[in-house]
């Protein structure tokens, strides 16, 4: 019998080869990277203004997070029950855009809101003299930007997967509606925001071109290896580069092991 | 111009037609009983608890239901006939005015489901609960309904007592659904009606245009002639086994359904083209006007 497919093992060999490929991808890179730390630059991560950036990145990433959840729930709640009707969808998009646009166009269009001549920029410098870009807040303004979708599809995707029938039966049970959010919507998504905020604390970390054009100063992790990048050697920069990428991969393993118990 | 539709359902003297679900009392049971799979069997069984006051108590509920031994289990480790009574338990917690059944037996095994319903019924009845039973399984509704009602094109086209619906359907609608023979038939004199060629005996007849209705399990089939009031001369046409019992289609002069058991079916060699005499009592034949 004549037929254009492949057996069944040329198929599994040949997508393990292109898996392989795709390992040494990510791998690769990433394992010369750590080969920077040596002697020469292993003291890198005692200078101050490197910690300081770390511990930015670290800290303003997870409150990112924790205010993602906060948002970014009740908004995915709303999606996921068609709230916004023919609009829902529109709805949707929009808040998808912030995945879809360069991050450097987002802040941007972030500085005209946040900076001194933007909407709410001018009006906290004139209510409370306060300056938001160059601090700490406007960070995580620029973090909370590119990453809340992530939150916003996690939730209402495990809200949408939710059997519509235990809706239901809890309303003729006499549960209102808060009840029903409480009881069966947030404890059945609990591990799917609790994904969503992984990604999002991940995405939060590793934003660079927002938090830049928004916050040179205080440094965030991303932005020192620039700035090292440019002001001192290459070798200096990777170093920084190959701490964070092993601070990143302990906070990712540690949360996903969290997550699977 | 604006017109306004006036909905009203009534259950226990209100109208709960502009009422909030929460606030109908109708208990529901859907067709995968809806179990909150994150809650233990004790959470799921007093979740109502939180916003009625029932009548029966949580302990005598979970009696009633044999459910003490798996309170602290969760859904998914249960039989579904257990998830059965620990839905109808969580609901009765409530005391609803009226309870609703959607399909609730679609995956339960075939030979669980008459005990099942069953146990509801005795349930349902003990403690007088009205309830709504919506299947497509005639059989299953035989088992739990004392009223039947027939839905089509979201109408009530039908509604009679089972024990009634069982042996007189009172329209064609109804006959239909039980496999009835439905013969159309002319009055010749005061008890006798021809069909096609052939002259049946009934009761006493009203009307001159009528319809006969014979249950396929009330005739009998013979080699020889009986002398019973109908006995009809007729030809094996088909046969079917559906596991329980054959369906003999026979051509007497117009078509006929007998059915049979596998001693009987055996005991007549039945193949296609035999002839067998088929008869029936007078009093078996129902008979409703031809309109």
């Amino acid at each position: 019998m004549k037929h254009n497919y492949l057996s069944d093992k040329a198929l599994k060999v040949s997508f393990l080869i292109i898996s392989f490929l795709v390992i040494f991808f990510i791998i690769a890179p990433l394992a010369r990277l750590v080969l920077f730390i040596n002697l020469k630059t292993v003291s890198v991560i005692e200078q101050s203004s490197v910690l300081e950036a770390i511990f930015n990145s670290l800290s303003l990433s997870f409150i990112c997070g924790l205010i993602s959840i906060i948002v970014g729930v009740p908004f995915a709640y709303l999606l996921s029950k068609n709230f916004f009707k023919r609009f829902n969808k529109f709805v949707e998009t929009i808040s998808d855009i912030p995945i879809s646009i360069p991050h450097t166009v987002a802040g941007i269009a972030l500085l005209f809101i946040y900076g001194k001549e933007g909407i709410i920029g001018s009006l906290s410098y004139k209510l409370f003299k306060f300056q938001i870009t160059g601090t700490r807040i406007a960070i995580t303004i620029a973090m909370l930007f590119v990453s809340l979708p992530y939150m916003v599809n996690a939730a209402k995707e495990s809200f949408k997967s939710i059997d519509k029938e235990l809706e239901k039966t809890a309303k003729m049970l006499g549960a209102s509606e808060f009840n029903i959010f409480r009881d069966i919507y947030l404890p059945l998504s609990k591990s799917a925001i609790y994904s969503g905020f992984i990604l999002v604390w991940a995405r939060a970390i590793s934003e660079f071109g927002a938090v830049v054009m928004l916050a040179y100063y205080p440094m965030t992790a991303p932005v020192k290896i620039y700035n090292a990048f440019n002001e001192m050697n290459l070798e200096t920069s990777a170093a920084i580069a190959a701490y964070l990428l092993l601070i990143c991969i302990g906070f990712f393993l540690t949360l996903r092991f969290l997550i699977k118990r | 111009m604006w017109f306004r539709a006036y909905h009203i359902s009534i259950l226990k003297n209100t109208n709960i037609a502009y009422k909030k679900p929460q606030e109908r009392k109708i208990g529901y049971i859907g067709s995968n009983l809806g179990l909150f799979p994150h809650l233990s069997i004790l959470e799921n069984v007093s979740y109502g608890l939180k916003f009625n006051k029932g009548r029966l108590k949580l302990e005598e509920i979970i009696d009633i239901f044999n459910l003490k031994d798996f309170l602290k289990r969760k859904p998914h480790q249960l039989s579904s006939g257990q998830k059965q009574r620990v839905a109808l338990a969580r609901t009765l917690c409530t005391d609803p005015g009226i309870i609703l059944f959607d399909e609730p037996t679609s995956d339960i095994s075939y030979l669980e489901k008459p005990l099942l319903l069953k146990e509801i019924k005795a349930i349902l009845k003990k403690f007088n609960y009205a309830s709504l039973f919506v299947t497509h399984d005639i059989t299953e509704a035989i088992y739990v309904a004392d009223y039947i009602g027939i839905m089509s094109d979201g109408y009530l086209k039908y509604i009679q007592s089972s024990s009634e619906f069982l042996i007189s359907p009172y329209d064609m609608y109804g006959a239909e659904f039980l496999d009835f023979n439905i013969l159309k038939a002319k009055r010749t004199s005061i008890d006798k009606v021809s069909i096609q060629d052939q002259i049946i005996t009934t009761d006493n007849l009203e009307f001159d245009k009528v319809l006969c209705l014979i249950r396929p399990d009330v005739i009998i089939l013979t080699r020889q002639k009986t002398n019973l009031e109908n006995c009809l001369p007729c030809e094996v046409m088909d046969y079917s086994f559906n596991g329980h019992v054959y369906s003999v289609y026979l051509n007497c002069g117009f078509k006929l359904k007998a059915s049979l058991t596998k001693y009987y079916f055996d005991e007549l060699n039945i193949k296609i083209g035999t002839n067998v005499y088929a008869s029936f009592s007078r009093t078996s034949v129902r008979i409703l006007p031809d309109q």
